[in-house]
Parts: C-alpha cells; structure tokens; sequence
C-alpha cells in the first residue's frame, strides 16, 4: 500500500506535531541507471563507530533514494522539539524493516525522509489535530483532496497525570494519494488502528492509575494553587509517548505494526484493469437509427406495458425475437426500434427476410407473416414471436412498395441499374416513412403469438429500462442517453463477470487470495539504527497483531465455488436473475474482444 | 430515475451497511468535488456578528477567561482544563445588544501561516484580545504580540486591539502598576518602531479570581455595541432625574455591563452589583424557577438590598438577558414611586433601541447591504 502512517501529537508546548512515520520503499527499476546519481550514504560515518552494528546502508535494501540533502531538511522541519514530540533525535531513519520476497523496505522515522512529503504530513497533522472535528472528539475521520493528499486520522486521548486536562491528544494518519483505496480499505484500517490504540489507550491508563494512586495530582494541583505557589507549573510538562504508555519499545511495536499496516493493507485489495472492446463501440449512437423514426417510447406505448416486459425479458436474455407482419416496412421498423435496448454486439437483426434464419446467425428477424417458423425451432422454447396483424385492408403504399424491398434482400446478384433503382425507391421510401410512419403502425395489432417460458423473475436490467420508458417526463433525447448509460453499467458488470469466469477456469481458487501473510512478511527483526541507550536488536512484536492479521487477510477466500459465485454477484451488484444476461451478453462479448 | 438512485443507495446500504466501523464517514456520503473549507465556512459565517478573538501564548489563560466569563466555571476548576488544540468558536447572542462570538485560539499555532485563510479568520467586525501572563517572563508573548498586531492589522486594518495583563492576582498591587507600565512602554515602543502608531492598544489589568476579568470584558465587548453612546445616554439622564449615583445595565448571564452612565466606575460598586446579580439568581433559582425557564429571571424580578452604610442597591428588569442594577443613598430611596416611573420610561428608551435595531436588521436581511449602521433614537 502506497502511504504513509503517522502518529501525530498535540504537544501542549509546540502544538501539533508529526512524531512517527513509517513509510514503504520499493526499488524503482534501475534506479541509479536513469538518474546517474548515487544514493548517498544516509547516517555517513558515525554508525561506523558502532561496533556490532551493522552498516546501515546494508540494513536499507530496496528503494533507498534519498536525493534530500539531511541538511536541506532541517529548513522544513521545525527545529524546536521536546521529549513530548520526538520519537528519534534526528531526522534520519530509526527503524528499517525488509521484505526480500516482494522487495520493499519499510522505514521509520521522525518525519517523511523527503521533504515534499513532509509538508504534506505536516499540514495533514496541523489539520487532524487542530481544524477537523471527530463528534466525540476520539474516533476515524476522512479528509483531503488530490493536491494534499487523502487523510484518515483517527484522533485519540492518551491519559496522563501530568497533562492539563489529564490527558493528551494523539492522531494516527494515514495519508495516500488514492482516495478510492484508501476508503475501501477504511473499514480494515480503522479496525487495525483502533486495536493499537486501544493497547496504547490500556497502557497508559495503568500508568495513569498507578501514578495517581501514589499521590492524587488533582488535589496536588488544587494544594498548590491555593499556597499561591502559582509560578511553580505542575501541569503540562512534556512526557514522551513511551513514558506514557510505560513502555521503552513502544516505537518498535508501533513500527512492526504500522509495517504490517502498509503490507496487508496493499495485499488486501488489488486493483486489475478489466479489457474489453472499447464502450463507445457497443451501444448504438442515434444517427445510425436516423432512417426509423420509430421510437422504443412509442413502440412502448403501442404494445403495452405487459407485452413489452415480455418482448424486453426474451430479448435481454438472449431468445430470438421473430416480428411478423405483412408489411416489410412496419416489420422492420419494429425491428430497429429494439435496437436501444440492447448492446450493439448483441443486436443482430435481420429487418426483412423471405425465409426463417436461425438464431446464430441473428436474434431479431423480421418475417412475412405468410412464413413459418420451423417447428423444431419453436419446440426448443428459445423464440418469441411477435405478430403484426393488419385492422383494416391493407390498401396503402406500405405493402406496395414491401415487394421490392423484399426482392432486394433475398437477390443478391442485381446488376447496377437495378442497384441504382432500387436506392432511389428507398430514399422515396424513407421520406414517407417519416411523413406517415405512426400513422402506418396504427393501423396494426401487434402482439406475442408463441413464446417460450420464461425465468420466474426478469434481470434487474429490465425493470429500469420500464421505469425509464414509463417516465413521460423524460425528453427522447434524454431517454436514449439515459438507457445507454445503464446498458453501460451492465456491459460493464458483464466484462468483469467473464473476467472473473476465466479467471476461475484457469486459476484454482485458493491461489486466488494472498495466502497467510506470516510468510509473506519477512521475519526480519526491526534493528535500531540509532545511538540509542538501549542496545540490543528488538524483535518485532507481532502477537498483537497475529488476531487481527488472520481476521483481515482470510476473510476473503471461500473453498466453495457456489460462495464464490455469489459473492461475485454481489459484488457486481446482480443477482441470480440476472445470470442469464450476463451469459449472453458475454457469450456475445467474446468473439469480438478477442 | 428517482428510483434508479434509490434502489442504488438501499443496495448499497444492504451491501455495506453492517458490521462496519463508520465514525464520522458520512452515511450519505458520496464522491464529488471536495469542499475542503466547508468547516471553516460554518465557523465563519458570513453573518454580521462582531468576533472577540482571544490570542495569546498558550497556557496565558484565554480558556479560562472564556469559560470564567461565559460558562460560570470556578476559576479553580479552570486548573483542569485541557489545552486548547483548536479553535473554539462560541456564539452569543444574549440580547439585542449583546451580540458576538468568541473565538478561542490554540495558543501554539501560527493562525497566519498560508495554510490557514487568515483572510477568514482576522477579517469582519472585531476585536483581537491578546492575553500576556503576567506571572510568567512575558517578553516572548510581548513579541508575540507585536508580530499578531501587525499581521492582523495588515489583514483587517478594522480590527481592534485590547490587551489583557492576566493573572495579576499573585503580584502586589506596586508590580501590577510597575508590570502594566513596562508591558505599554514596550509595546508602543515597538510599534512606533514599526510606523505603526496608529494603531491603538488599550490595556487592561484582569485575573480570574476577582471582577476584573468581567471588567474588563465588560469594556471590551461595550466597543461592540454600535447603541453604546445612545445606551449611556438614556442611563444619564435616568439617574440625574431619580436622585441614583450609579447605574448598570447588565447581562444577568455574563454579568458584563454592557453600559453604565458617564460618572466614573468604581470597581467596588461593581463588584457589589455583580454579587447583587447573584444573590438575586441563586434566590430564584431556588425559589422561583418554572418548568422549562432557562434563566429564573423574568419582568417582574427585582430586588432591594439595603447596606449598613445609608446605601441602597436597586435591581430591576429590562429585558430577558439585561437588568438595570443601581446604587443610590437611602434617603433618596424614599421616593422609589418617582424612580419606578422614571424606570419605566427608561425601559421604553431601551426598547425604542431595540425595535429601531430589529427593523434595520430586518432591512438588511432585505436588501444585501454588507455594513451595518445603527443610530438609536435620542431621547
């Protein structure tokens, strides 16, 4: 996970102030390669002198680019510090931590090591501390932006004695720059923070409770002040985080912790860009349907609500949709008019045709009502169709000039004369449809005739686009961005749908998920760098963490397939209706994406 | 489309609703522009409420004035207030006339860095209190000091400036004058230093342990009343015509006088007013509170406290937050019909003041004129 932690204290003599950070350092790809500047050494010569210990730079493996001069720093940093604000005397690194199997370091120190990021720490501390309120003062909070980053502080007391109030403030942050991540992962740090400040929290109050069962300060603090001894201050003396809590290696566990933070934290979620063909060429835009001025409103309106439901529900799920009628022109009108309702990969349609074809080849054929659908095909129950009958005789241009058109579709080999016709007779066609079109379908009863049975209950898909077309307030304009920008949503859904599905062909599942991290995050002891009074190397202190690790890292991975599949769905936001869809519209997708 | 987002939110809600940690994650919460400053814009208001910014270095006691003077707290209660970590705004709006909010800043952060909107925090109607503790070595809040007033004048050459010596309670009353004269001599030495004598500070010696911290604010926040000199007058001419020496109208709440006639205050007959106040309260609190009353003070409280030197005090009610305390000899007191009549029609004055400052306040909540000007009616 791309971030940084930190732990922020409110110093009751310099204010808010960064205390603790731990960062992750990756190798950029030669590194010293692209730039030709060497990484200079970070502690210089005075580890040398320590015996025993090792060399520090041999301690930072990965991504160790220090371009900052140490010098430089100090202009950013504030130079007045006390024991209540300082984790480390220096700014440099105080406790580096390896992971050689994925190649980072995690380093901690005072403040960020680069000094575009220490301002950006610094006002995200100034901010969680002091401008944004918590209701109840201790808990999680967001903020930020893009330019200063995106902030999860999660303020908390620490109590003391020896504080005004009896008590001190202290913020955990954890800054990044992806805000999407860092929200989707807010329910698993938080979870994390609030067990290590719940343990911070405990200690210090044993603290608290036995110093004040020495000698209760509240009453010392009253004693005083009523011997008018007011310039002597009890209250307020700084105290650093780790005489709070009572314990010399709180920096270590606080590192180890935030250490496993950042790692689990980027193992938990990943994100993997889904391919597919690009979306503007899968829905139709609205100058191709230019030549049918008929409408899926009124198309709507014309059928009726109950048989529209029933047409949408076969058409979505990938049953053939036969239109039948004895005017080609009305057939294939119809036929165009569903054209909105589904992704142009899907929509295969056949306008006008002399003879029945089947359902590979398209799944919205327009027939002669005098041809018949084979039987074989209407026993698989895959159909429906859809029938024009004529009110009155059919006495108008409409079936007049179908006989050409239909000659046209079915002879394929016509010489140019006829070619040249035969445009000009549609360019006539055309502009008549426009004049009289509805007028032309009024004269028709249209209804289902034969269908196949349908599933109990249709993708949420079509419910939307009902509400959408019932909504007469709508513009037609309106409507058809409206229905692409849900057939957007889907197409999208659909592509994750056979990512996943051909994930799962491929992968087993149990090699999906990050598998325990106790052997992903590498043993290594986190080893004091610095001139500290205590010598020995800390071992990372992960039993306060082992919990919750299990709990975060395993909560995903389920053996069964049919879990899986659910937990896809939900995901996606489907539900088991909508399957049928999905594999159409995927089954579809595949041809052309690949 | 309504039920589109509708069956989205209940999905999602379904989805994600349980078992999670929310914290002050916004239920509604949706991703859109980011509007960094919307907490700084309910703090600041546009509206037209004068502001009393309380500056100072930390631990110079600007919580403990606030919550003494506002909050009735203990001054030795304010031992265990914690640090102040940001800035505290508080409204109040007692009365017509007492009307502002009190900014209470954190004393270790520079409020004029970049990163805050100095812009938002100095501009509008003001006044900056910056506190020094009078106990402590004061020359870093004396520098302190300096820097404020130049920068904020720079921001809001409209902003006043008042000076608080506080906690002089532990010095001997020869330090509290030698300290107040050193502290003025440096500071407008300081300033002239700077080309900055225009520039006016008045101080003011306050501890909370004793009235002079609501003195003090007393004169503060009497700057703040446009009314003020309309208020003074109708206080004149009240006590020349019943035969009284001293007057106060007073909020009962804060007990800071918002007002008192041209004679000089003393400070004794000051606090005396201010234990009256009290002592009229804490009776009626447990005598004569009603269900639902926030304050056991209401038109018909009044009260008459005769001491043994030949003096009377005399309380009565002048609107829901003010009452006019006054202090007169007792063979004056002989006439008390005259001086309630003459009462009255002082409370018309007042209440004159008021409509005249509701009837502008209406207009500008009409038109969008930006600046507020009152003239009270001269009666």
């Amino acid at each position: 996970m791309n971030a940084i932690v930190s732990i922020c204290h409110f110093c009751e003599l310099h204010g808010p102030r960064v205390v603790f950070c731990t960062q992750a350092f990756r190798d950029l790809p030669d590194f010293d390669a692209l730039t030709g500047v060497e990484a200079p050494p970070v502690i210089g010569s005075r580890l040398g002198h320590h015996e025993g210990q090792p060399e520090e730079s041999d301690l930072w493996k990965y991504g160790r680019n220090l371009k900052d001069n140490p010098a430089e720093m100090k202009n950013g940093t504030p130079n007045e510090t006390c024991v209540a604000c300082r984790s480390f005397p220096h700014t440099q690194p105080g406790f580096i931590s390896n992971d050689d199997s994925a190649k980072v370091s995690y380093v901690t120190s005072q403040y960020p090591l680069q000094s575009e990021l220490y301002s950006l720490v610094h006002l995200a501390c100034i901010r969680s501390l002091s401008c944004e309120v918590c209701p109840g003062k201790e808990g999680p909070i967001y903020f930020g932006d893009e330019a200063r980053g995106h902030v999860l502080s999660y303020t908390f007391f620490l109590q003391d004695v020896q504080a005004r109030g009896f008590q001190r403030w202290y913020s955990i942050m954890v800054l990044m720059k992806d805000k999407m991540l860092l929200l989707n992962s807010w329910p698993f740090i938080v979870r994390h923070l609030k067990q290590t400040i719940s343990h911070l929290q405990e200690s210090a109050s044993k603290i608290y409770e036995s110093e004040e069962s020495k000698v209760s300060h509240r009453a010392l603090r009253s004693a005083i002040m009523n011997d008018n001894y007011r310039r002597q201050r009890v209250a307020g003396q700084p105290r650093s985080l780790s005489e709070l809590v009572g314990d010399e290696q709180v920096w270590s566990g606080l590192h180890s912790s935030f250490t496993w933070l950042l790692k689990a934290g980027g193992l938990r979620l990943q994100e993997r860009l889904v391919e597919g063909p690009p979306v503007t060429q899968l829905i139709m835009d609205g100058s191709e349907s230019s030549g049918t001025n008929l409408n899926v409103r009124e198309l709507y309106s014309k059928i009726g609500p109950y048989t529209f439901n029933r047409l949408t529900h076969h058409l979505l799920i990938g049953r053939q949709i036969i239109v039948r009628g004895s005017s080609a022109n009305a057939v294939s009108t119809v036929v165009q008019s569903l054209q909105p309702l589904i992704p142009k990969h899907c929509f295969k349609a056949i306008n006008f045709s002399p003879h029945y074809i089947d359902s590979a080849s398209c799944n919205i054929l327009g027939l002669h009502s005098l041809v018949k659908v084979p039987l074989s095909v209407l026993a698989t129950g895959n159909i429906c169709v859809l029938e024009l009958f004529a009110k009155e005789s059919t006495g108008e241009s409409g079936t007049q000039s179908n006989i050409p058109r239909v000659s046209t579709i079915s002879n394929h080999s016509l010489s140019a004369q006829e070619e040249i016709h035969r445009i000009k007779s549609s360019l006539q066609e055309k502009e008549m449809k426009n004049a009289d079109f509805s007028e032309l379908l009024k004269s028709y009863n249209i209804q289902i005739s034969q269908e196949g049975t349908l599933p109990a209950k249709p993708p949420q898909l079509l419910n939307r686009i009902e509400t959408a077309l019932s909504n007469t307030t709508l513009t037609p304009a309106t409507l058809m961005v409206y229905l692409s920008t849900i057939l957007y949503e889907w197409i999208n859904k659909v592509k994750v749908w056979m990512q996943v599905q051909n994930a799962n062909k491929t992968i087993p599942p149990e090699q999906r998920y990050p598998v325990s991290s106790q052997s992903t995050i590498t043993r290594t002891p986190s080893i004091p760098i610095l001139r500290s009074p205590v010598h020995q190397p800390f071992l990372s202190r992960s039993p306060v963490l082992s919990g919750s690790l299990t709990a975060g890292i395993l909560e995903a991975p389920t053996n069964s397939q049919d879990n899986s599949r659910h937990q896809l769905l939900s995901a996606l936001g489907a539900t088991e209706w909508d399957v049928p869809l999905l594999e159409f519209w995927a089954q579809k997708f595949h041809p052309n994406s690949v | 489309m309504t039920s589109y987002t509708q069956e989205d939110d209940e999905h999602y809600r379904g989805e994600f609703g349980a078992g999670y940690e929310v914290g002050s994650f916004p239920k509604d919460f949706v991703y859109g522009p980011d509007d960094p400053d919307q907490d700084l814009t309910q703090i600041f208001a546009p509206d037209q409420k004068p502001k009393i910014l309380l500056m100072g270095l930390r631990r110079s006691g600007k919580s403990s004035i606030q919550k003494v003077v506002f909050h009735k707290m203990t001054p030795n209660e304010t031992l265990f207030l914690e640090s102040t970590n940001k800035i505290e705004s508080e409204n109040i709006s007692n009365s017509s006339f007492v009307q502002f909010k009190i900014l209470d800043f954190p004393g270790q952060i520079d409020f004029f860095e970049p990163s805050f909107d100095s812009e938002k925090i100095f501009g509008g109607h003001g006044t900056l209190v910056f506190v020094i503790d009078a106990q402590d070595d004061y020359m870093e809040a004396l520098t302190r000091l300096h820097q404020t007033v130049l920068r904020a004048h720079k921001v809001n050459p409209h902003l006043r400036f008042e000076v608080f010596i506080h906690k002089v309670d532990g010095l001997s009353d020869d330090t509290k004058i030698e300290t107040q004269r050193d502290i003025h001599q440096r500071v407008n030495d300081e300033l002239s230093d700077a080309g900055m004598e225009q520039i006016h500070l008045s101080f003011y010696l306050t501890s909370i342990y004793d009235h002079s911290i609501f003195e003090a604010f007393s004169k503060v926040v009497q700057k703040l009343i446009p009314q003020l000199p309309t208020l003074e007058n109708l206080l004149n001419i009240f006590i020349s015509n019943s035969g009284i020496e001293k007057a106060f109208l007073f909020d009962v709440l804060s007990k800071i006088y918002i007002a008192t006639d041209s004679s000089p205050v003393d400070m004794q007959s000051y606090e005396l007013c201010c234990e009256m106040i009290d002592v009229v309260i804490d009776i009626s609190d447990i005598y004569g509170k009603a269900d639902g009353m926030q304050v056991p003070f209401d038109k018909d409280s009044s009260s008459i406290i005769k001491l043994n030197n030949a003096t009377v005090l005399y309380l009565r009610e002048v609107s829901r937050y003010l009452a006019l305390v006054c202090i007169l000899r007792e063979d004056n007191f002989d006439r008390q019909g005259l001086i309630d009549y003459n009462f009255l029609c002082f409370r018309n004055g007042i209440q004159e003041v008021f409509d005249v400052h509701t009837s502008q306040l209406q207009q500008l909540t009409h038109s969008t004129s930006p600046h507020l000007q009152t003239n009270g009616p001269t009666s």
